[in-house]
């Protein structure tokens, strides 16, 4: 290509980005085509701009999707015996972190389709990148069940289909529910993103500095023209689907929590379940979403285009979806008081002072007294300290689900059959395999995407507009 | 889309409740006072019949004012112009909270061995669970709570009130941050209060039940019964011309859609308990459930199925209806009684166990405490504009038909 791209000149000079601050969802001086070329520009990088620390977070990243290789390989070969799932603890890491990463996901579909619905105009540079989060972490999420099959390529099973056996899954278990609501938010979510994409990918196509890339791009776009008709009908699909995705918001991690709370466990079977899942989702949801943007925003100086705004109002949401989630653990510890039951009152204080209390004090400190820093305006604006919160609630919501799963079941009613469960070096390799995986989606996403949405910041854009037109 | 931050303040024309109004003030004044007079005969007729129903009529009214101060405090936190609209209202559902604190007395005098087992010495001594519970179910800590609460209540709704007073007077767009940081905590606080006062004026009236949703339940009823009055009443005063349009299709359609949002909400609580409870099948707990779905019980919850769920929800869908007042009306009239026969199953079956029934006190008490409660309700309304004078976020004043 004869010209640079401004993306290019941006990186490459030392000019420092303006972020207009927490009152502004875009910095100054930017018109319909600066948005264009600035967003597709990141995707047109000549490989070797691309920033060094893409180069290093990416192959960081592709050294642990081959750890999750090996892990898998080895537990294809062996069975689930390397991990260290055992009776009374059945449930180890393949539950936990299958739960952490479905509710990761939410704040995907919670930023692009809920906040859509109700109109508010902060989202717009987020949701492309949150909803792209969403289904990498939902693909990460389903690995684990499977996984924890035993028998993973009889995975098939678990959908009910006619066939010679006669057998059936059962419809009474949340377990099965679980396949129908998972796989139903992954083609949710997969569609509306696509569908999201179009008009960019038509972008992107008209952009391409080669003829190949060009085709891949203008297949992927389905032949979007920008015409009238196009566009009214492209909108009126995306807010129907924008309806379809928000129940899933509530219904995939309340059928979650159902996997528990439908059981007699205590520490389980407690009613407050699905509203604290599903606010601890948007909460470590809106966690991570915090601790990948705002390193990728410096790394490409996007700071125009995903300003403070952006994040103070990611970190409101964030103390307000984890208060619900403080609110939930008040009553659970109040009820296994008031209940009267010895069963539920052994549990909540085994769980405190039990083999795992550390863990219970660590997750108290993590997801309920640091985040209380949010209340402060000065922390919230300040992005190191928003980007260690995020990175403490990420760890405090997988301590949660460690919490609900593994001191529930380790000593339940009979003491003749507790036991403790210690995670194998296994079951450490393949969560953070799929830590690598996932970073590797996202970083492939940012670099092969246009990760902001390039026509809905061009909207802005128009408004802004039509504001100053009013002043004047 | 107007933004609150370029500080544009439009002079809004006080607006004063007609004189409409003071008719139905007295009528319900009156009418409260005379079937309160004969809830006293009841009272001194069949105690625990008289206190059974009054403990009803109590939650339902107490929902109110408890609602209003609830959602005066979101919006304050949230922001949001169907809440400055609507702003009014709340603060006058919130300041009948003495009202309510009064109400309170003849329960915390006469009635709590009446109603709650924790308070009845000779059974607590035949229950094992009921000692447990000592340390937390007696009567003096009971009582203690329940001040504390009001103090509460009362110390974070009329700070705030008086905050958009001096907004009305001064103007001062500081005022706006200031009532926003003063009530995001205040929501922390209200809902962790609120939550034990249900827990302890309902919930304890059952001797074994527990649910950790239970108090999130009742007061996501309570939120959804704050919108449809505010809805009811909003078309009511703002008459014909809508406050010169500032009460128009736009704020209808939010409030609208907010009140359908509780609706699911509420079911979503609901269902949430059932679902929990009934395959577990373990007695400490399904014992609630069993006698409301026994005998004529039964129909009675399937009427709340249908008259809380099914039927707003399908009007609800409709956005004509959300965006026309009458029609959207109609369905808060329809919600606000429907609430009634929710709220009924859930405090009255834990006494009548032995199937559904009905006293002549259920219908007095509820129209005695009720009679007051608008008649303080209205009072409040009178005293301060229906609309916040200065706040910058109100619906411009538009004729409908450019809406």
């Amino acid at each position: 290509m004869a010209t640079r791209n401004p993306e290019e000149e941006l990186l490459d000079s030392n000019v420092q980005v303006i972020d207009p601050g927490p009152d502004s969802i875009l910095g100054p001086g930017h018109n319909y085509g600066t948005v264009s070329d600035r967003i597709s520009g990141v995707v047109y990088l000549p490989w070797k701009n691309t920033p060094k620390k893409w180069m290093l977070g990416a192959f960081i990243a592709f050294c642990f999707v081959n750890l999750l290789m090996l892990a898998v390989g080895l537990l294809f070969f062996k069975g689930t015996g390397i991990w260290g799932l055992n009776i009374p603890v059945a449930w180890g890491f393949a539950i936990i972190n299958f739960v952490w990463w479905i509710g990761i996901g939410h704040a995907g579909t919670l930023i692009s389709a809920v906040l859509f619905l109700l109109k508010q105009d902060w989202r717009t540079s987020i949701n492309r990148f949150s909803e792209a989060m969403t289904l990498f972490a939902v693909a990460c999420a389903g690995m684990f069940p499977i996984l924890h099959l035993g028998r993973p390529w009889l995975a098939y099973w678990l959908f009910p289909y006619p066939n010679s056996m006669w057998l059936w899954p059962q419809p009474r278990s949340p377990l099965e529910w679980d396949v129908f609501a998972v796989s139903t938010y992954g083609t949710v979510s997969l569609v509306f993103w696509y569908v999201g994409l179009l008009p960019d990918l038509a972008t992107m196509r008209d952009h391409a500095p080669k003829l190949w890339v060009r085709k891949i791009y203008g297949v992927m776009a389905l032949g979007w023209r920008g015409s009238a008709i196009h566009w009214h009908r492209y909108q009126k699909a995306y807010l129907l689907l924008a309806g379809l995705a928000t129940p899933l918001v509530l219904s995939v991690h309340t059928i979650v929590s159902f996997d528990f709370a439908i059981s007699i466990i205590p520490g389980w079977h407690t009613t407050i379940f699905p509203p604290y899942f599903v606010a601890g989702a948007i909460y470590s949801g809106f966690a991570m979403v915090l601790t990948l943007i705002i390193p990728l925003r410096s790394w490409y100086k996007m700071q125009d285009l995903i300003t403070m705004r952006h994040i103070e109002a990611a970190s409101k949401l964030m103390l307000g979806t984890g208060l619900i989630v403080a609110y939930g653990y008040s009553m659970e510890a109040f009820f296994s008081w008031y209940s009267g039951d010895k069963y539920e009152s052994f549990m909540y204080w085994n769980r405190v002072t039990g083999p795992y209390g550390f863990t219970y004090g660590l997750l108290i400190l993590c997801n309920i007294l640091i985040p209380q820093a949010l209340w402060v305006r000065k922390v919230r604006m300040n992005l190191v300290l928003v980007w260690l919160i995020s990175i403490v609630v990420n760890i405090g919501m997988w301590l949660e689900r460690f919490v609900i799963v593994v001191t529930s079941l380790h000593r339940d009613f009979l003491p003749s059959s507790w036991g403790i469960y210690v995670p194998t070096k296994w079951d450490w390799a393949t969560y953070a395999g799929t830590l690598g995986f996932f970073m590797l989606l996202i970083f492939l996403f940012v670099r092969l995407l246009p990760a902001i949405s390039i026509f809905e910041v061009r909207e802005v854009v128009h408004h802004e507009k039509q504001l100053e037109a009013v002043h004047d | 889309m107007s933004n609150p931050h370029r500080g544009i303040t439009i002079p809004v024309a006080p607006e004063r409740l007609s004189s409409k109004a003071t008719g139905i003030e007295r009528v319900s004044g009156v009418v409260g006072s005379l079937a309160l007079i004969l809830c006293v005969a009841g009272f001194f007729g069949n105690r625990p019949a008289f206190f059974q129903s009054y403990l009803f009529a109590f939650i339902y009214w107490a929902g109110f004012s408890l609602g209003g101060l609830g959602v005066l405090l979101m919006h304050h936190t949230v922001g949001g112009r169907w809440g400055v609209t609507i702003r009014r209202l709340l603060e006058a559902q919130m300041r009948t909270l003495p009202l309510i604190a009064v109400l309170l007395l003849p329960i915390l005098f006469f009635g709590l061995a009446q109603i709650y087992p924790w308070a009845r010495p000779d059974e607590v001594a035949r229950e094992p669970i009921l000692q447990h519970k000592q340390g937390y179910l007696n009567v003096p800590f009971f009582i203690a709570r329940a001040v504390v609460y009001f103090v509460i209540w009362l110390f974070w709704g009329l700070r705030v009130c008086k905050m958009a007073d001096r907004q009305d007077e001064t103007g001062d767009p500081s005022l706006v941050n200031r009532m926003r940081a003063f009530s995001a905590p205040g929501v922390l606080v209200f809902v962790l209060t609120a939550t034990f006062a249900y827990i302890d004026w309902v919930l304890s009236s059952d001797t074994q039940f527990f649910s950790t949703i239970y108090g999130a339940m009742l007061l996501i009823g309570d939120v959804l019964q704050t919108f449809a009055l505010a809805i009811i009443v909003l078309v009511l005063v703002s008459g014909k011309d809508g406050f010169q349009g500032r009460v128009n299709s736009k704020v209808l359609h939010d409030l609208g859609n907010l009140m359908f949002a509780f609706v699911i909400f509420w079911t979503y609580l609901s269902a949430s308990q059932l679902i929990i409870v009934w395959p577990a099948n373990l007695p400490q707990e399904l014992q609630w459930y069993q006698v409301r779905v026994h005998l004529f019980w039964k129909y009675v919850t399937l009427a709340i199925a249908l008259s809380m769920f099914v039927l707003p929800f399908l009007l609800l869908l409709s956005q004509g209806r959300k965006r026309n007042p009458v029609r959207l009306m109609r369905v808060a009239i329809f919600i606000l009684c429907a609430r009634v026969i929710d709220l009924f199953w859930i405090v009255e079956p834990t006494f009548r166990r032995n199937g559904f029934a009905l006293y002549w006190t259920d219908f007095a008490a509820f129209i005695g405490i009720g009679g007051l409660w608008i008649y303080v309700y209205i009072g409040q309304l009178r005293r301060r504009p229906l609309l916040p004078l200065q706040d910058a976020r109100i619906a411009p004043a538009i004729p409908e038909a450019v809406v």
